[in-house]
């Protein structure tokens, strides 16, 4: 029986029977896996609080076949992100790229930059979500979470006619075609939306800025919300399915996004004066 | 393909609706249950008829009882000042149990799981705020789980109930009695030490 010995994120566990638990986790050598912890609700010694969703665990068990649920026999805590539960927004935005992970990641294969991806996000969340440009850094995640499951958009052409895109106006992004249409063609994409300039040549630069220009960034509210937009519909196309903590972590930012909306628009002014 | 007569069947779909019970789990108790004497058998459906028929929740607390306010919302021998709010009425059980506190308690009746779809609007807030504003309470104390998910459904609380002037506190996390240091968690650790009380 071959024995493995992993690092894993914890995304979810529920019961099984009196003392056992299902675990689901998103491990670096086999990406996302289910597993079993024998003795898991209770043995203290095995699995000292280590089986918290968000935490980045080191477990070894076996595999039966390769198939089977993975059998974990030891879970020791590496680094638990506690900040995430210090605040609901982090918490939240937690909540939903865990989801994405559980729902668009292909079981048992490995992809470990996603993986290290999944370590900055949460690594930015336990700073508690003062930054002021926080809402763009999530949108930064979710693009680069995106290419990361080899859902990048193309942005190059028209997905259909595969003729060249307007300079200015008339860009469509149609979910369905993974990428830009015109607006000669967007007549035959009924789910696409016009998306700006703007959105577009940040989609092009957002897997290439280096961290230091990560963390200054700001968009202004039309891009940040294409942005937020087209991501969602690439996920929603890709899983066939709405994602729950999504509803929930937009109805928790609702009610104060006035005020942020507001400092964004200076701020987000003030970084598209620098890039001209 | 098994198949079964189809009253066992159904007793099998109804038993796999419970918590923790599969396929098999459901088989087993349905042939245990084939076994039973008829006697044995009619006063557990008595006992679940009598449940569904008879229990309420508490428009106070949102405790199952068979008398709304419940005894323990009626008690006037309990602290009217202070509120526990816990997450499931097997908490409030083993708090009461305890004989530790006197006060009153709320049951939210789950905590906030954004990826399978619980969130605030699940979580009878409404009310919880409702009986913080018209009664007496001067501290709510969130006795929700030391999990990930419990500590922030204590957040959540915290914010709604916050605007009301309510002292707000939460149970102290510490070393469980009788546990051995060198297999206790560093989280554990760390806030045990973090709370610590002087000798
Ligand atoms: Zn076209
Ligand atoms: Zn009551």
């Amino acid at each position: 029986m071959p024995r493995v010995k992993d690092q894993a994120f914890i995304i979810s566990k529920t019961d099984f029977g009196e003392s056992d638990l299902i675990i689901t986790l998103f491990s670096l050598s086999r990406g996302r896996v289910s597993a079993i912890g024998k003795g898991a609700k209770r043995s203290r010694r095995r699995f000292p609080g280590s089986l918290e969703i968000f935490s980045r665990v080191a477990f070894s068990g076996f595999i039966k076949h390769p198939l089977a649920l993975t059998r974990i026999d030891e879970c020791l805590l590496l680094e638990p992100y506690l900040g995430l539960q210090e605040s609901l927004r982090c918490f939240y935005s937690g909540c939903y790229f865990l989801e994405i992970v559980n729902r668009c990641s292909p079981e048992r294969q490995a992809n470990p930059e996603l993986f290290k991806l999944l370590d900055e996000i949460f690594a930015f969340l336990a700073g508690g979500g003062r930054q002021s440009n926080f809402n763009c850094r999530i949108r930064l995640f979710e693009l680069q979470m995106i290419a990361l499951m080899g859902f990048k958009p193309r942005l190059d052409l028209c997905l259909d006619c595969h003729g060249e895109l307007p300079q200015r106006n008339g860009l469509f992004f149609s979910p369905r075609a993974g990428g830009l249409v015109c607006d000669r063609c967007q007549v035959r994409h009924p789910a696409a939306f016009r998306v700006s300039r703007g959105t577009v040549s940040l989609l092009n630069q957002a897997h290439r800025l280096d961290c230091d220009l990560r963390e200054k960034l700001n968009f202004t509210p039309r891009v940040e919300q294409e942005s937020a937009q087209l991501c969602r519909a690439l996920l929603r196309w890709h899983s066939g399915c709405d994602f729950k903590s999504l509803k929930i972590m937009e109805s928790h930012d609702r009610p104060r996004r006035g005020l942020d909306r507001q400092r964004e628009w200076n701020l987000g002014d003030e970084a598209g004066a620098r890039n001209r | 393909m098994k198949s079964y007569p189809g009253a066992l069947e159904a007793l099998m779909v109804q038993l796999r609706k419970l918590p923790g019970v599969g396929h098999k789990t459901a088989a087993r108790l349905a042939f245990h249950l084939v076994r039973r004497p008829a006697a044995e058998i009619e006063a557990l459906a008595a006992a679940i008829l009598e449940v569904g028929e008879r229990l309420v929740l508490c428009s106070s607390c949102q405790n199952p009882t068979e008398s709304d306010p419940c005894p323990l919302c009626s008690d006037p021998t309990r602290d009217r000042h202070k509120l526990c709010v816990v997450e499931f009425p097997a908490d409030l059980a083993s708090i009461e149990n305890s004989g530790a506190f006197k006060g009153r308690y709320f049951v939210l009746h789950g905590t906030l799981a954004p990826m399978q779809g619980v969130g605030p609007d699940d979580l009878r807030l409404e009310k919880l705020r409702q009986l913080v504003a018209d009664g007496e309470i001067e501290e709510v104390i969130l006795a929700t789980n030391p999990t990930v998910e419990g500590n922030a459904t204590a957040l959540l609380v915290g914010e709604h109930l916050r605007p009301l002037g309510v002292r707000l506190s939460r149970p102290a996390c510490g070393l469980p009695v009788g546990a051995d240091l060198e297999y206790m968690d560093p989280v554990t650790i760390s806030r045990s030490l973090a709370g610590r009380g002087s000798l």
